[in-house]
């Protein structure tokens, strides 16, 4: 009988080993096709494995490739998350588990639509961190730790993940990344001088990376922003200095990367400020704004917001019962989330990032909508008042007030804010808390410009200029 | 007579402890086997048990007649007392065949007075009278006929020895093939008839046919090379027609030695000397007929250097050169002889080796530390097959290691499987470390296996484990990808850069700008009143700067040239301490902490025994092993005003703490590195601790 039990004993161990190695090799084979990117091929495996040994170690292995592929190859993320979320449910005590957590924070980070979200994403990671200490994703939870509770407001908390990843995982690529946000916090909390070691840190340990690069902008910025005395001069060297280069310029913007575009009477003209050749052209007429969406350029006509590679990624919005058919301006949170003034519905209408509906805001024929940080700022009726919305869609007053015909307004990298009034013949420079730091009278004569229109900003802090009457576009420097 | 074979036994003992190659060492074990049966023969022959011994005198002749080779002067001396011995036991009946076999082997044979009895002895000389003549030989050379000494008498194809210009032999009575040999002369044949009892003489002269070089150097004992074949040592007598030579030269013959050379053909040679803490010579001579030459006397200059040996910690090390051991250290200017030479230390926790190749004059000094030791158990025997790299031979040229190659089934080293041992998992029992030390004491111990993974990739599986702490380090490396743990164990193999050159500036790149703008200028660094913030500094040595990271990527501490916007400046860096990175993928933390412990305790520079320490106790938090990290950081002090310093080492303490859930005691320690402003974290270059502390103090919970 003992016998009989321990032949039984050694037959089911010898199933669950032929079982596991059966597993491996469905698994190696899919990581294989995955890698030739035979993807159908590779998908079918992976979900094999899933269905056919559940309880092997390879199952949330497979569930976890799956996950990735439709985050980072589909770009789907309900999907992803339904992988994610079931290793966390069903394999909690799996190698793969620490990594469903961080993959489902960094989904929520980049796809949540409510602060609620990003707080469901703290709380999440710091679960993880709490249950698989010194996990291999623990440099990408602390980079995300940072990023969500800087999006929340707490600057000091966020230092402190900040600096636990460059303490942990000095070499890690979130680092950079991670420093460069770190110095801007330091700069709004506690002024130049800190936070420019920041940069030059990242500058010296990541000679090479893009971070590196941005930290150079940043530092000029600073330095601008720091010298009271600082004296803007005409770039004689930038290509849209040119009178009459541009018909009646009257939208401008410049994205992080240093691409700017302006919008005219016939066009929208792409190119890199740096540069004096390679502009390209997109057709299009009487584009009322120009909106910089992480990097990426969109176009704001009418009823329709479409990229500068000309997808449509918005049309006919309409809430209330209401199309919005004249949109005036457009900015858009890091929630995703669309604040678009339109003179048809003469409000400041909220949608989400899909385009929703989400909320009409009550401002009476708002002309703009700029954002930095969440915060959206709506430039009046009266053309010289502003309201703030926060987060959570309150509205409130601005700390700027006095200046009157403000035309356009912008902000740079680090949430000073640039007022052009007076009907573009004057510039002001602002702190977020209503200080000024800086007046350029534009009318005097000194510039060559006629009268500004609109203006931008780059990383580095330099102006730009669109002369509608001029048909120029200026970089003061 | 008894006293007489004593002797000679006692002669032949002492031959055969000489220090001999393995060869010659079977040669006398087999003498003293042959003697050994003598003696005990000769005893049995004096006790009441004498017949016996005849039978064991003819086993020991029986084997001595039968030997191919010549027989030695020990051995000779025994065939012939055998055959006496045999005479006398076999007395009368077979005594007479005996002696004449004795006779036959050695005619010259004569008993001592007493030695036989006179029966016996009168039977003897009466038989040697009707075998044995006398040959007197004398031999010249041809050309000068004079006596030459030195040449061998060969009778019948057997050596009888030496003929010194003119000598007497007895042989055996009957006709007899003469042959005289003697080097650098023909050899001469002759054949003599000889009758019992008479004396015949004989007349060589040999004909010269290659010349004999003689050299005498002062002093003696060179060594001599011609065309650089060994010649041997100049160690024979100087004859006397160089007396009034050496006089001349400030010499005695006592002072000098001499070489005779043989066998040289007319022609044109280079001739070698050296002899250790003498200057080497060389020069070349010329023979343009077979004579005997007589060089002219070589005197070698005298050369030497010494050593001086410290070690920079409080150890005692016991220093050997080569063999020899020269005493403890310091070994203060030792005096040694130019050559090449191996230096060994050896230290309580470990030895320090090195190669030396020491020059006419030199006064080497050396500071000596142990370098870490690795026992390595090999790969484990799998049937998997092993790589085709040679992975034992890596381990072994290491250089800043000394690696122990350790059976694993050598009991008297290894208590328990090492394999087991070392891959039953992450930390190591307190049982298992302990069976792997007690007879086998290192400082790093490795041991491999190989594995399959895929089902089908071979991998092997390398496990690293230090005493210095419990955990162990596993890594796989497929076998397409063993360059990697090549790369590991090259990297082990480099002293860890543990500190770094330091200008006091912290400067950056603004976009569109030239140059780097300063930052920051430090109050204690050296770039202090010569530079100040805002400044712009256009180039580095003539190079244009456009990074900060070209300013951390200076090498030393040697001054450099800053190109500012108002003229060029020189600053000196300073050197100061470095976090070694903790990277255990490419760098294994256990050979890294066994490393720094030794740096810690002997590296010549007090500033890397700082660092070492710093690092040996980061490491220590890194690993896991918060409480030995605790303890290193809060035992040593960093009195600096910049860069890694006791602020440093505070903010690392608030961390154990942390880590070992002591929340207030961390608070304690964080709220210390704000007394520090100065101090930075992983570099002199890197944030200030004092602006971490405060967001630890801030945010005490992950």
């Amino acid at each position: 009988m003992r016998a009989l039990l321990l032949l039984w004993i050694s037959l089911v161990g010898l199933c669950l080993a032929q079982d596991a190695e059966q597993a491996e090799r469905l698994f190696n084979n899919a990581q294989t096709f995955m890698s030739a990117g035979k993807y159908k091929e590779a998908l079918a495996d992976y979900e094999t494995v899933i269905a056919s040994f559940p309880e092997s170690a390879w199952a949330p292995k497979a569930m976890l490739e799956l996950g990735k592929y439709h985050l980072d190859v589909e770009k789907n993320t309900e999907q992803a998350l339904a992988f994610f979320s079931r290793i966390q449910t069903n394999h909690a005590g799996s190698d793969e588990a620490p990594a469903a957590f961080f993959y489902r924070a960094k989904i929520m980070e980049q796809s949540g639509t409510t602060p609620a979200d990003l707080e469901a994403a703290t709380a999440d990671l710091i679960r993880m961190a709490n249950l698989y200490p010194g996990n291999a994703n623990m440099a990408g939870a602390l980079f995300l730790l940072g990023k969500l509770t800087m999006r929340q407001g707490d600057f000091q908390r966020a230092l402190n993940y900040f600096q636990r990843l460059e303490f942990g995982y000095i070499n890690s690529s979130y680092v950079p990344e991670a420093l460069l946000w770190s110095a801007k916090m330091v700069y709004r909390d506690q002024g130049m001088e800190k936070a420019a070691l920041i940069l030059s840190r990242l500058q010296r340990k990541f000679p090479q990376s893009a971070q590196a690069k941005m930290a150079s902008h940043w530092l000029r910025l600073m330095v601008r922003m720091d010298d009271a005395n600082y004296n803007y001069q005409i770039d004689g060297t930038f290509f849209g200095g040119t009178p009459k280069k541009f018909d009646n310029p009257g939208a401008i913007v410049v994205t992080g990367e240093g691409q700017i575009a302006v919008a005219d009477d016939n066009a929208v003209h792409l190119a890199f400020v740096d540069r004096v050749s390679n502009n390209t052209t997109l057709a299009g007429r009487d584009v009322t704004d120009l909106v910089n969406v992480d990097g990426q350029i969109w176009v704001i006509y009418e009823s329709r917001m479409s990229t500068d590679s000309g997808e449509v990624k918005h049309t006919n919005l309409s809430g209330n019962g209401q199309s919005l058919g004249e949109m005036l301006s457009v900015g858009v949170d890091r929630f995703g989330r669309m604040f678009v003034a339109d003179d048809d519905v003469r409000d400041v209408y909220v949608f989400s990032r899909e385009g929703s509906f989400v909320q009409a805001m009550g401002i009476n024929r708002p002309r703009l909508v700029r954002i930095f940080d969440d915060l959206a700022w709506v430039l009046n009726y009266d053309e010289s008042s502003f309201t703030l919305i926060d987060v959570t869609l309150q509205k409130s007053g601005a700390p700027i007030s006095g200046l009157e015909d403000i035309v356009d307004f912008c902000f740079d990298p680090l949430g000073f804010v640039y007022v052009l009034h007076d009907r573009g013949y004057g510039l002001s420079i602002y702190r977020d808390n209503g200080q000024v730091l800086k007046r350029i009278n534009l009318r005097g004569g000194a510039l060559p410009l006629k009268q500004a229109e609109a203006l931008a900003v780059d990383a580095a802090g330099a102006i730009y200029l669109a002369d509608r009457r001029g048909g120029a576009v200026y970089r003061l420097d | 007579m008894l006293l007489f074979l004593l002797c000679t036994f006692t002669f032949s003992h002492q031959t055969m402890l000489l220090p001999l190659h393995a060869q010659e060492i079977a040669s006398e074990e087999i003498q003293a086997t042959v003697q050994d049966r003598f003696a005990e023969a000769v005893e049995t022959f004096n006790s009441v048990e004498r017949a016996k011994s005849k039978a064991m005198f003819d086993a020991i002749l029986a084997e001595l007649v039968s030997r191919v080779d010549p027989l030695n002067d020990d051995e000779a001396f025994v065939r012939v007392q055998c055959h006496k011995f045999l005479a006398v036991l076999t007395y009368p009946e077979e005594t007479t065949f005996y002696f004449t076999e004795l006779l036959k082997f050695d005619p010259s044979f004569q008993p001592s007075p007493g030695e036989l009895s006179p029966k016996i002895a009168a039977e003897f000389q009466n038989l040697r009278d009707q075998k044995v003549g006398r040959l007197q030989v004398s031999v010249k050379d041809a050309e000068g006929n004079f006596f030459l000494a030195g040449a061998r008498l060969i009778i019948n194809g057997r050596d009888r020895g030496l003929i010194e210009g003119e000598s007497t032999f007895s042989v055996l009575a009957g006709d007899l093939q003469v042959e005289i040999q003697r080097e650098n002369y023909a050899s001469y044949f002759e054949q003599v008839s000889i009758a019992p009892n008479s004396l015949v003489p004989l007349s060589a002269t040999l004909e010269r046919n290659a010349s004999e070089i003689v050299l005498v150097t002062i002093p003696a004992d060179v060594n001599i090379a011609v065309e650089e074949i060994p010649k041997g040592q100049t160690r024979e007598p100087v004859p006397t027609d160089y007396t009034s030579l050496l006089s001349d030269m400030g010499a005695t013959r006592d002072e000098a030695g001499a070489l005779t050379m043989s066998g040289f053909q007319p022609g044109r040679y280079r001739m070698n000397l050296s002899k250790p803490c003498f200057q080497d010579a060389s020069f070349e001579f010329e023979i343009s007929q077979n004579r005997r030459l007589l060089l002219n006397p070589i005197q070698l200059q005298p050369s030497g250097a010494s050593i001086t040996v410290s070690t920079p910690g409080k150890a005692n090390g016991i220093a050997f050169l080569d063999q020899e051991r020269i005493g403890f250290l310091p070994i203060t200017a030792y005096k040694i002889c130019p050559g090449q030479y191996t230096l060994r230390v050896q230290f309580s926790d470990g030895e320090y080796i090195k190669q030396l190749s020491v020059e006419d004059g030199q006064e080497l000094e050396l500071s000596a530390e142990p370098l870490p030791s690795i026992a390595w158990f090999g790969i484990q025997e799998s049937g998997e097959g092993l790589p085709n790299d040679d992975v034992d031979q890596w381990l072994n040229d290491l250089k800043l290691w000394n690696v122990l190659n350790v059976n694993p089934e050598d009991t008297a080293r290894v208590a328990s499987d090492p394999f087991a041992t070392l891959f039953a998992a992450r930390e190591m029992a307190q049982m298992d470390a302990d069976s792997l030390t007690s007879r086998l004491k290192a400082d790093v111990y490795m041991a491999a296996r190989i594995t399959r993974r895929k089902v089908v990739i071979r991998f092997l599986e390398v496990a690293i484990w230090t005493p210095l702490s419990n955990r162990v380090e596993v890594y796989a490396f497929d076998f397409r990808e063993l360059n990697l743990f090549k790369a590991l164990l090259d990297e082990m193999d480099q002293f860890p850069r543990l500190t770094r050159p330091w200008l006091g500036l912290q400067t950056g790149h603004e976009y569109g700008r030239q140059g780097l703008r300063v930052l920051e200028v430090h109050s204690d660094g050296p770039a202090h009143g010569q530079v100040v913030v805002g400044a712009r500094v256009l180039g580095l040595n003539n190079m244009p700067l456009t990074s900060p990271s070209q300013l951390g990527e200076i090498k030393n501490s040697a001054p450099i040239t800053l190109e500012l916007e108002s003229g060029n400046l020189t600053i000196e860096p300073v050197e100061t301490i470095a976090e070694l990175p903790y990277q255990p993928d490419t760098r294994c933390p256990q050979t890294v902490i066994a490393m720094l412990e030794k740096l810690s305790k002997y590296d010549a520079n007090p500033l890397i025994r700082e660092s070492a320490s710093f690092n040996l106790a980061r490491y220590h938090l890194y690993m896991g092993d918060f409480k030995d990290a605790f303890d290193k950081f809060s035992t040593m002090t960093l009195d600096k005003p910049y860069g890694i310093s006791q602020g440093t080492l505070y903010y690392y303490q608030g961390l154990c703490f942390r880590k070992l859930g002591l929340a207030s005691e961390a608070t304690a320690a964080f709220q210390q590195v704000l007394g520090y402003p100065n101090a930075t974290l992983f570099s002199a270059y890197g944030p200030r601790a004092a602006f971490w502390a405060e967001g630890e103090l801030n945010n005490p919970g992950l």
